[in-house]
Parts: C-alpha cells; sequence; structure tokens
C-alpha cells in the first residue's frame, strides 16, 4: 500500500520465506531423525518375529530323517531331523521343534561352517509348535556341505536368553 | 597479488554517466574484482552520494578503479576496515566517520541538502520519499488517463514484460504507472528490455509501490534486472529481488541509458564469479540517476545451503533409520538385560576365596562355581556374595553384599529365593545385570512377596550372561543363604 512516507527497507526480502520453509522441512526431518534415533536407542531391541510357518502339534517325518528330541544343558528340549537334505527348491526337511514341555521360545539357524553365512533361519517358534521346512535364505551349490545348527531359546516375556545350543553335522545335498 | 577481473559496486559496477544524490548500503566481499563501496569504476560524474562501508576486500572505499571523483563523494565507516585502516584504499580521503555524523547538520556540514533531498534517521542521511518531496511531478502531465497503462497486478506486469520483449512498440514506448504493490511470488522474472533491440524507452512510474519477490536468474539472459536494457525513465519504484549468475547485473536496470530517479533496489546478487558487471541498482550507467538507493547483499559463490540442508536432513534421516535397524537386530539376538541401576563400581575386588574382614555383619565370602559342558569345556563363574541377607518389609528393600570381580566375562543377575514349608521356592527379589568390576547391595523386593518377619532359609540364584551377545552362559549357579526378615 502506498504510503505518504515510504520506508527505506535495506534488508533483502525476497527469498526468505523459501528459506523458511525449507528451515522447516530441515527441522521437520531433524525432528523425524531425532524421534527415530531416540525410538531406536530405547528400542534397542527388536525380538524375532513369530515363524508364520508354525505348526500345532508334533512331526511325524519318515524314519530316514532320523528325527529325535535333544535335550540341553540349559534344561530346554527340541526335536530335529538327524539326516538334513537339501530339497529340490532349496529348502531343509528339519522338522524343527519346539517341544510343548518347553517354557522357552526357540529359532533354530543353520549356517555354513566354510562361510559362515546363514542358510536356514526360523522364526520365533513357541512351545508345542514346529516348522516341517524351512526355506533357505540364499543359494549355494547343491553338495554336501558342513553346518552347524544353532539353537536360540528365548524366555517368552523378556526374550532374554535362555542358553543357546549348537550342532555340528552335514547338511546332504539333494 | 592475482589480477582483479570485472567490476563490482554497492551502486552500480561502470558509470560513464551521470549519478547524484544517491547512497547505497550493500554487503559483499570484492576481493576478486576491482570493486569499489560505490561503484566498480567511474568514467561519469558522481557527486553527492555516499555508500556505507559494509564490503571487504575492497580496492576502493568509494571507487574500485583510481578515477577522477565529483563533490561530496565518501564511504562511511563504523570502524577503520581492518589490515592497516584504510590504508589500503586509493580513495581513503573519502572516508567518512560515521561517529562523526551525529545529526543532520553533521551530514549537512558534509555536503548533503538535508532540507530538500536527505534527512537524518538512524544513523545515517537517508533520502526523502516523502510524497511530497519524493514523487517525480512531470511524469505524467502531458497525458491523459487513457494514454496511462495502469499495472495492478503480476498478471499484467509479466504480460506488459512480454510484449516489450516481444518488440510491440505500443509497450516499449508505453507510459507505465504502478497503481499497486506486486508480489510476484518467487517467480523467475524475464527483464523487460531483454535485448537492445527491443530496450523499454518509455516511462515506467512505480507511483510509490513496489515490486518485490522475484529472482532473475535465466542463464541465457546476460542482463540480469527488472530491467534488461534500460533507454526510457522510471521513477518512484522500489524492488526487492534475488538476482543470480553472471553477465551483467543491477536491481533496477542491468544497462542503464536513460533516466533513474527516486527509485530504491534491495538485492540479493549471487554469483558463480566469472565475468560480471554486478552492482546494487544498475550493472552499466551510461545514463543518470539521481536520489535513489541500493542495499542489500552479493556473494560470488552460491553456496547450496538448501540442497545441503535437505541432504544433511536426510542422511540424519538415513543414520537414525540405520542406526535403529541395526541396534534393532544386528549383532545381538537376545534382548539385552538392563544393568541394575544401584550397581557402583567396585573399588576392592576381594579375591575369591577370601573373606572380606571390613564388614563382618554380611560377611562376603568369595565363590567359584563351575560347570563342565557336554563338549568339555569347563565353565566357571567367580563371585563374592555375603550369605547373610536381611530383609525389610518397611522399607521394601533386600541387603546383601555382592561383587562381580572385574576379571569375569559375564554380567550376573541374581535371584532372591525364599523356601516354603513344603519345600517349593519363592522368588521375593531379583536385581538387573550387574557388570563386571560392579557390586550390589541391595534389591527391591518383588510386588505381591508375601513375608513375614523371622529367618529363613532361602537361595541366591545367579544367573550369567555374556556382555556383548547378552547369550545366557551355560554356568548357572545356587548358594544357599540365610534371610532376615525385619518389619
Amino acid at each position: 500500500m502506498k504510503s505518504s512516507y515510504r520506508s527505506q527497507n535495506l534488508k533483502v526480502q525476497t527469498g526468505k520465506k523459501r528459506i523458511y520453509l525449507f528451515a522447516g522441512v530441515a527441522a521437520l526431518l531433524a525432528v523425524i531423525a531425532l524421534i527415530l534415533l531416540v525410538a531406536g536407542i530405547r528400542k534397542g531391541y527388536r525380538p524375532p518375529s513369530f515363524d508364520a510357518n508354525a505348526s500345532q502339534g508334533t512331526p511325524s517325518p519318515d524314519e530316514g530323517y532320523l528325527y529325535d528330541t535333544v535335550t540341553t544343558n540349559f534344561g530346554y528340549e527340541f526335536g530335529i531331523a538327524a539326516n538334513l537334505y537339501q530339497q529340490e527348491d532349496g529348502s531343509v526337511n528339519a522338522f524343527f521343534t519346539n517341544p510343548s514341555s518347553n517354557t522357552v521360545n526357540l529359532v533354530c539357524e543353520i549356517s555354513s561352517d566354510e562361510s559362515g553365512d546363514i542358510l536356514y533361519k526360523t522364526g520365533a517358534i513357541r512351545p508345542g509348535e514346529y516348522v516341517a521346512s524351512i526355506p533357505r535364505l540364499r543359494t549355494f551349490a547343491n553338495e554336501a556341505a558342513a553346518i552347524t545348527v544353532t539353537i536360540y531359546a528365548f524366555e517368552p516375556e523378556t526374550w532374554y536368553s535362555a542358553g543357546t545350543t549348537s550342532i555340528s553335522t552335514i547338511l546332504q545335498a539333494w | 597479488m592475482a589480477q582483479r577481473k570485472g567490476l563490482v559496486g554497492g551502486f552500480v559496477a561502470s558509470n560513464t554517466g551521470e549519478i547524484e544524490n544517491c547512497y547505497c548500503v550493500t554487503s559483499f566481499n570484492g576481493k576478486k574484482y576491482v570493486s569499489g563501496g560505490f561503484v566498480g569504476e567511474n568514467k561519469g560524474t558522481i557527486a553527492k552520494s555516499f555508500c556505507e562501508y559494509a564490503a571487504s576486500g575492497l580496492s576502493g572505499g568509494f571507487s574500485g578503479a583510481r578515477t577522477q571523483l565529483g563533490d561530496g563523494c565518501f564511504f562511511i565507516y563504523d570502524q577503520a576496515p581492518s589490515h592497516g585502516g584504510n590504508d589500503q584504499l586509493w580513495d581513503r580521503k573519502c572516508g567518512l566517520d560515521s561517529h562523526k555524523i551525529h545529526n543532520a547538520g553533521d551530514a549537512a556540514k558534509a555536503g548533503f541538502d538535508m532540507k530538500n533531498i536527505w534527512s537524518f534517521t538512524g544513523k545515517r542521511p537517508l533520502l526523502c520519499f516523502q510524497e511530497n518531496h519524493w514523487m517525480f511531478p512531470d511524469a505524467f502531465r502531458s497525458l491523459s488517463a487513457k494514454q496511462v497503462l495502469s499495472i495492478k497486478d503480476a498478471k499484467n506486469l509479466l504480460l506488459f514484460a512480454e510484449m516489450v520483449n516481444n518488440g510491440d512498440i505500443r509497450f516499449v514506448n508505453a507510459s507505465v504507472r504502478l497503481d499497486a504493490d506486486i508480489d510476484l511470488g518467487g517467480k523467475v522474472w524475464t527483464p523487460i528490455g531483454l535485448e537492445r533491440s527491443c530496450a523499454f524507452n518509455g516511462v515506467f512510474d512505480g507511483n510509490g509501490y513496489s515490486v518485490t519477490n522475484f529472482v532473475v536468474k535465466d542463464e541465457h539472459c546476460s542482463k540480469k534486472g527488472f530491467f534488461g536494457y534500460l533507454k526510457g525513465n522510471v521513477y518512484n519504484l522500489t524492488l526487492d529481488c534475488q538476482i543470480k549468475g553472471d553477465g551483467c547485473c543491477g536491481g533496477i536496470a542491468a544497462v542503464n541509458e536513460g533516466t533513474i530517479g527516486y527509485c530504491g533496489a534491495v538485492v540479493g546478487l549471487y554469483t558463480k564469479g566469472g565475468d560480471i558487471n554486478a552492482g546494487g541498482l544498475v550493472g552499466v550507467n551510461n545514463g543518470r540517476i539521481f536520489q535513489s538507493y541500493a542495499a542489500g547483499k552479493m556473494k560470488f559463490f552460491m553456496l547450496p545451503v538448501i540442497p545441503l540442508a535437505v541432504v544433511a536432513s536426510s542422511v540424519m534421516v538415513l543414520s537414525a533409520a540405520v542406526f535403529s535397524a541395526s541396534s534393532g537386530g544386528g549383532n545381538s539376538i537376545y534382548s539385552p538385560i538392563a544393568q541394575d541401576p544401584h550397581q557402583t563400581q567396585s573399588t576392592q575386588t576381594p579375591e575369591p576365596g577370601t573373606t572380606d574382614g571390613t564388614d563382618s555383619e554380611v560377611n562376603p565370602a568369595g565363590n567359584t562355581q563351575g560347570d563342565t559342558d557336554s563338549d568339555g569345556f569347563t565353565h566357571s563363574l567367580s563371585f563374592t556374595l555375603g550369605q547373610e541377607i536381611t530383609v525389610s518389609l518397611s522399607s521394601g528393600e533386600c541387603q546383601f553384599y555382592f561383587t562381580n570381580p572385574s576379571g569375569n566375562t559375564n554380567c550376573v543377575v541374581l535371584s532372591l529365593e525364599v523356601e516354603n514349608e513344603d519345600g517349593t521356592r519363592t522368588e521375593i527379589a531379583h536385581t538387573g545385570a550387574v557388570y563386571p568390576g560392579y557390586r550390589l547391595e541391595s534389591a527391591t523386593l518383588l510386588e505381591g512377596a508375601s513375608l513375614s518377619a523371622g529367618s529363613y532359609s532361602g537361595y541366591a540364584v545367579l544367573t550369567s550372561y555374556d556382555v556383548d551377545t547378552h547369550d545366557k552362559a551355560m554356568v548357572e549357579t545356587e548358594l544357599p543363604v540365610n534371610l532376615t526378615i525385619t518389619e
């Protein structure tokens, strides 16, 4: 609006809105980052999700799999096939079982002794559930390989460790 | 010293015309250029004008090049420029200490016309932009209302600029009057009179209004300003804009071969440092300028503040997300056990098997408990635990003495259990993780623990976890303890 006395503004206003806008966006992003950071720090730990392929009960594999139940030094048990064969689709029929007598959740992880790569891994399995077949996480040669089967046991509420057990065995080729 | 290239002035870059009663307050660093606070190079006439010394690296306080200056040309400084005062400035005699200009009288002594042209407000003389003073009276005196093109909005201003640049003679020679302030909303502005062949040759009366918030940055346009080439007359107009890029730059006009009076330009000028002739009001003045001012800042590089801010923010978000993800599942499959907040660093760590005689009540005793794994490895846990444990029902606290020696690799969680008459056990308290080298002397009773005063047998169950992986260790120990429960 025209005034009778025009003040001589000596500071540039053009672009300030834009600067404010981007400063606002940057501040917003910073706040989001901060929230994520705080959430990350506070959260600190995400428990494994439960395995969607888990079934209730106990499996009935063929005798050829040499399925058996193992009692660990930590007091919990688990069931697994002693003969582990890579299937045509790369999966392994492990028949990994968390017996209903347990009070802990279990996770089964199979890794290659040669490369250290994790080849198979289940989600968390509640007591009284089993997973017959574990899909592979990566492609690898269809040949016999030394593997380590690691069983992680979790206190159900806290997800504290209830002890880790390892077994060395051979994964047979298909 | 590197050779200076290009001309930079706070008001005009190059002047071969006439400039009178003008001022500028423009901050910039003119180190790489032939630069002066008011004019880069003057081959014309400049009189009764001043600049505030808001620049650095200049070759001249008022004029960059060593040429003759007219009467009453000053650069006003608050403090003598650093690096040897004003000595490095060839025109240091034009320097005027602002502390010596306290009022209109002081300004008048310096040669300013304080009656008709200048007024004194604040710390410096300013132009009288009062309506009865600054409105140019003869601009449209001979024209009828129909002969004046009235512009009241951005749309018509853009249309006018386009018509001039198309060479439409009706607009090139038009008499134009602004009848409202116009905010161009940050739009990119194509200068009026983009080429010399279509230079504006009419009269543009700002009428005391302003055109604000536009950016001149066309890469293909070497003459950057509200006007590119100006051959006509511009009065009573103020601008607020940004100019980006190289070439010939000036707020009102890149090249003025006409007349500019009673105008002001507040400009943010950002150049990449190439060939430039940059001035606050006009780049190259071959015409006449009077009673006008320029202000703002010139930066001879474009710091990408906005992209930097966006990138920095994105990096922050990304790093936060990565941190969040990695802390969530990366190193530890198990949930970490929180450290007990009451643990304190153990200044005295008794060796296992010894007794700490300094506290006979708790009677701490060293212990080593071991277990042999099925693979043949023996796992052991050393600790010190007093067997006498007192429980105060009123405070809800259990008092004991427990130390996890610094030589251990595991943290330990202590659980206290009382033995019931039927042989079963009830947990009454447990601690957080006690790290190696720390001790703990109390734990809070669990809610719902039903106890009565007396002496009881109980157990301390010690569970250890790897401090890095939080994996439960093979060895789990329990020791008989004596519980004394008091009201």
